[in-house]
This record gives C-alpha cells, sequence and structure tokens, in this order.
C-alpha cells in the first residue's frame, strides 16, 4: 500500500529520491537513538530518551502518541493482510480472516510463541532476497514498459518530494527497537548502532530494486489507484498464481513484523502499567508461561477495532500518512533527545558513531520539514483529514494528564515492601 | 543487609510463594547479577521451579545480565525500589531476551507488588 501512496505521489523517480532521502535520515536517527543507546541500554526507547532529556511529561506525552501510532499501525497491517486473504480466497470474508488473525496472534504471544532467531533471520533473507530478486526479475519480463516512459510517465500529478520522502519514512520504521536487543553492553559500542543503519540500508536497497521492477512492469496508473500494489505486480509477472507469491511475502511479513509489532506495544504498555503510568489491570501476567497477558489483549483489542474502522470506513491510506508524520515526530523527538542530553552531559562524549551536533540539528530540520510537508499533503485535499492527528494528540494529553505526575484519583500507591531483616 | 543476604531471601521468598513458583517452573536460567560500583558478581539459578543463589556458576551459559550498582540492586531485590523506574532512570540495565526480562520483573512484582 505504502508503494502505492508513493506513486500517487510521484513518478518512479521521485519515488527513488525520496525513498533514498528518508533512508539517510532514518539511518541519522538510528545513530542518535545508538548513541543514547549506550547510556540506557535497556530502556524503552523513545520513553527512556526523552524522559531524560526532557522530563516525565514531555516523555509521556510522546510515549502515548508513539503508543497510538502502533495500535495503527497493527490494525493497518492486519487490514491488509485480511484483504490480501480475501482476494486470494473470495469465498472468506475479511472479517473472519481479522478475526482468525488476530486471535491466532495473541493466542501465541499469550503462549510466549516465539519465532526463533534462526527463523527469523531465514524470515527476513527470505523477504529481502526476495524482493531483490523478483524486484530484478521485472526487467527481464518480455511485457515490460518503456524504461523512459516509465520513469517521466505523468498520468498522476507529482507532489512536492518532501512529502514523498515523510510517506517513505515509514518503510523504515521499526529500526528503533532494535536499541533495547544488547544482549551485553559491550554490544553497545558497535553492533547495535551497526544493526539499525545496516537494517536501513538493506530495506533501502530491497526497496528500490523492487520499485524500479514496478516502474518497468506495471503502469503508475495502475499502481497508485489500487492499494495492494505487490500483488499487482506478481500478478503481472505470472500471472493470476503471483496472487499466491503476493500471499506468500505478506504471510512472513506478518509473522515476523506484525508480531513482533504486537509483543513490542505489548511490552510498552506493561512497562507503562508497572511504572504507574497506566492502569495497574495491565501488568497482568499469565501466571504460567509469564507473559504480559492483559497488555497483549488490550493491544489486540484496540489495534483489532482500528482495522475494522480501516474496512469500514476504508481509511488504511489515511492511516498510513497519519503514521508516517507521526513517526517523523518521534524521530524528531528522538533526534532532539541527543542534542539535548549532549548538552547536558548525559551522553559520555567520545564516540566512534558520534555525529557532529550540527548533523543533529540539520537532521531534526529536515525532519520537521518533511513532516510539515506531509501533513499539509494530507490536509490539502481535505482537512478533516487532520482530525485523527488532532484525536491522538488530544488522547495522548489526557492520558498524560490522568496518569502523569501530580496527584489524581487514579494513581496507584506502591505496596509497602516487607524488608524482613533489615533492621538486624 | 548484606547483598548476598538479600538475594538469597529473594530466593527463599520466590520458592516459599505459590505463584512464584508457578512462574519460574519450567523457566531454567542462569541470572548474572553484576554490581558496578563494587565489581562483584552473584548468579541466580532457576531451576525446576526453585531458584538459588551461587557465587560462582557452576556450568551453562548466562542468559540474563542485571547490571547496576549495589544500592540500587540491594533495593531491587528487597522491593524497595521499582525496577521499571530504575531501567527508566538508567540506573539499572538488565541483558536477555524480552521475555525473559519480562519474567523476571514480574516475580519481583509478584513478590514485592512494586
Amino acid at each position: 500500500m505504502l508503494i502505492s501512496l508513493l506513486f500517487r505521489l510521484g513518478d518512479v523517480g521521485t519515488v527513488v529520491l525520496a525513498v533514498t532521502s528518508a533512508a539517510i535520515l532514518c539511518g541519522l536517527v538510528a545513530l542518535a537513538a545508538g548513541e543514547m543507546a549506550k547510556t540506557y541500554p535497556s530502556g524503552a526507547g523513545i520513553r527512556t530518551f526523552s524522559r531524560q532529556a526532557f522530563g516525565e511529561t514531555v516523555s509521556l506525552f510522546v510515549t502515548f502518541t508513539y503508543l497510538s501510532v502502533l495500535f495503527l499501525v497493527a490494525g493497518l497491517e492486519s487490514y491488509l493482510l485480511s484483504a490480501l486473504l480475501q482476494i486470494t480466497f473470495p469465498g472468506v470474508p475479511a472479517f473472519l480472516w481479522l478475526v482468525v488473525l488476530f486471535v491466532g496472534v495473541m493466542a501465541l504471544n499469550i503462549r510466549g510463541v516465539k519465532l526463533s532467531a534462526p527463523v527469523q533471520i531465514i524470515a527476513t533473507l527470505i523477504l529481502v532476497i526476495g524482493m531483490l530478486f523478483f524486484g530484478a526479475l521485472g526487467w527481464w519480463q518480455p511485457q515490460r514498459l518503456n524504461f523512459v516512459d516509465a520513469f517521466y510517465s505523468s498520468s498522476v500529478v507529482s507532489l512536492p518530494l518532501l512529502a514523498s520522502i515523510g510517506t517513505a519514512v515509514f518503510l523504515f520504521v521499526g529500526f528503533e527497537w532494535i536499541a533495547p536487543l544488547g544482549i551485553n553492553r559491550a554490544a553497545y559500542q558497535r553492533k547495535i548502532p551497526y544493526a539499525m543503519c545496516a537494517s536501513i540500508v538493506v530495506n533501502c536497497l530491497a526497496y528500490l530494486v523492487f520499485i524500479l521492477g514496478f516502474a518497468v512492469l506495471v503502469p503508475r496508473g495502475d499502481v497508485a489507484d489500487g492499494s495492494l500494489a505487490h500483488l499487482l505486480y506478481f500478478v503481472e509477472m505470472v500471472g493470476p498464481n503471483g496472487a499466491l507469491i503476493a500471499l506468500g511475502f505478506s504471510v512472513i511479513a506478518i509473522f515476523t513484523t506484525f508480531n513482533a509489532g504486537i509483543m513490542g506495544g505489548a511490552q510498552i504498555l506493561y512497562v507503562l502499567a508497572r511504572e504507574h503510568r497506566l492502569p495497574k489491570v495491565l501488568t497482568g501476567i499469565n501466571g504460567r508461561w509469564g507473559t504480559p497477558a492483559n497488555a497483549i489483549l488490550a493491544l489486540g483489542f484496540v489495534a483489532g477495532l482500528c482495522a475494522v474502522i480501516a474496512i469500514v470506513f476504508d481509511t488504511a491510506a489515511l492511516f498510513m500518512l497519519t503514521s508516517s508524520i507521526l513517526f517523523c515526530l518521534a524521530y524528531i523527538c528522538i533526534t532532539v533527545s541527543a542534542i539535548r542530553l549532549r548538552a547536558m552531559r548525559k551522553i559520555p562524549a567520545g564516540d566512534a558513531f558520534k555525529l557532529p551536533t550540527s548533523v543533529l540539528y540539520g537532521a531534526a530540520l529536515a525532519m520537521t520539514a518533511i513532516a510539515a510537508a506531509s501533513l499539509w499533503e494530507l490536509l490539502s485535499n481535505d482537512p478533516k483529514r487532520g482530525g485523527l492527528i488532532l484525536c491522538i494528540f488530544f488522547l495522548a494529553a489526557i492520558l498524560t494528564a490522568i496518569f502523569g505526575d501530580g496527584p489524581h484519583p487514579f494513581r496507584v500507591k506502591a505496596a509497602a515492601p516487607d524488608l524482613r531483616g533489615e533492621q538486624a | 543487609m548484606e547483598l548476598k543476604a538479600i538475594l538469597s531471601d529473594f530466593c527463599d521468598r520466590s520458592n516459599d510463594n505459590i505463584k512464584a513458583k508457578r512462574l519460574v517452573s519450567g523457566w531454567d536460567r542462569l541470572i548474572e547479577i553484576q554490581v558496578d560500583d563494587t565489581g562483584n558478581s552473584f548468579f541466580l539459578e532457576t531451576c525446576n521451579g526453585v531458584a538459588n543463589i551461587m557465587t560462582d556458576p557452576k556450568s551453562g551459559h548466562v542468559n540474563i545480565i542485571v547490571e547496576g550498582s549495589q544500592n540500587v540492586i540491594a533495593g531491587v531485590f528487597s522491593g524497595s525500589k521499582n525496577p521499571s523506574s530504575e531501567v527508566l532512570d538508567g540506573n539499572l540495565a538488565l541483558f536477555g531476551s524480552d521475555m525473559d526480562q519480562i519474567k523476571l520483573d514480574a516475580l519481583s512484582l509478584i513478590l514485592w507488588g512494586v
């Protein structure tokens, strides 16, 4: 769907430039995040960084906003998969696929079933190599379009490049989730920063090859008008059976990124509840498997609701554009947090990956510009589309007011510890 | 209270608590507790639903590393400090799989309610 949105915004030259620019910007943000993760290795990423830099209130607002976006993204991913499944198996309605998907993923997460590291690596390799292979294969198809025509086709009016970059940022979302995964402190010297940047580089290369394949195989107007662009591509390449290839890609992606998103989001809910920043019920653990069951159920319920809204009101594109803008804002927060923590001397000096502060300022300004352009693009066709962002901000503000510092009726008092023998 | 005694007390409480025993049942792990300011390390082992503390591990691969100052480690394992807050403040670091980290935190929640 994101590729469809990108091709709506510009021709393939614009899309290539947007994806590359987004990758470079995200790489700079990744280095900023890696620098902070050295000092706060097992903290909850943006929650910890923003709290250390700007205090509790700002951090809570940013975290609640970020959490809202995770709900949207989970709902969006599940909606897209259920739509693809409905196309592939027309006899089964999308709602039923949605129910099966959410029940299945939540059950696996509550049970504590996780893909082992080798399986995750293999799944990722299949996705990346698959995108590279099939993207390149598009150039050898007898029915491919004229390259020059593809590059300069203008069946859809091009829109500002900045808005395209803002949308393309969504392609790289999730690199920041690598930050708390170090197995020891030494991993944060090189491995974690390398891993974040490498993930962005690999993704960028795979997307560019795939997009260039689109450009020569599927007319731009068809890509721009659709919502399941990869389905169009594979059907064009191999015929009706291409739907199964598209489905295979989506299923692998779901069981890696979607599952990781559900678990990651549930962990954020759990940690916030442990800090007494959300209702204590969200700390509920399954006694047998030790998983944050209540947080998983809560996340699944809200994400499922988002998916239903996407189906009923056809708001998938709105969700995606809104998520892109809010992720840009989150990355601005990460970059500015690094700048502030340096000024506060909370981050030690002397680091192989330390960017000049001027570069961080530049990255923050660039992200601000593309977020603003993306927002302009969102509002330009219909100002009411900005309502979702306003709702998210309003919700985050309400939650911050309720669960932030200061007396309020919902704050849970910590139980007095039994320090037996302490006085001896 | 000496840190080793606090950690032993933590294990005793865990072994005496039905919910805690259920939580660690089938969760065989070796946890290394590194005390930054003293340079000491302690090892907490869960095996067959029983938690034990030892100064030297007999063998095995460390699954989780808990790193912090003596004051923070003592506070977290005695229930006077909230581990999530200490992680947020950068005073405590946990290295290990996310599920293992949650289980360890859940153990603290069951025992102390903090």
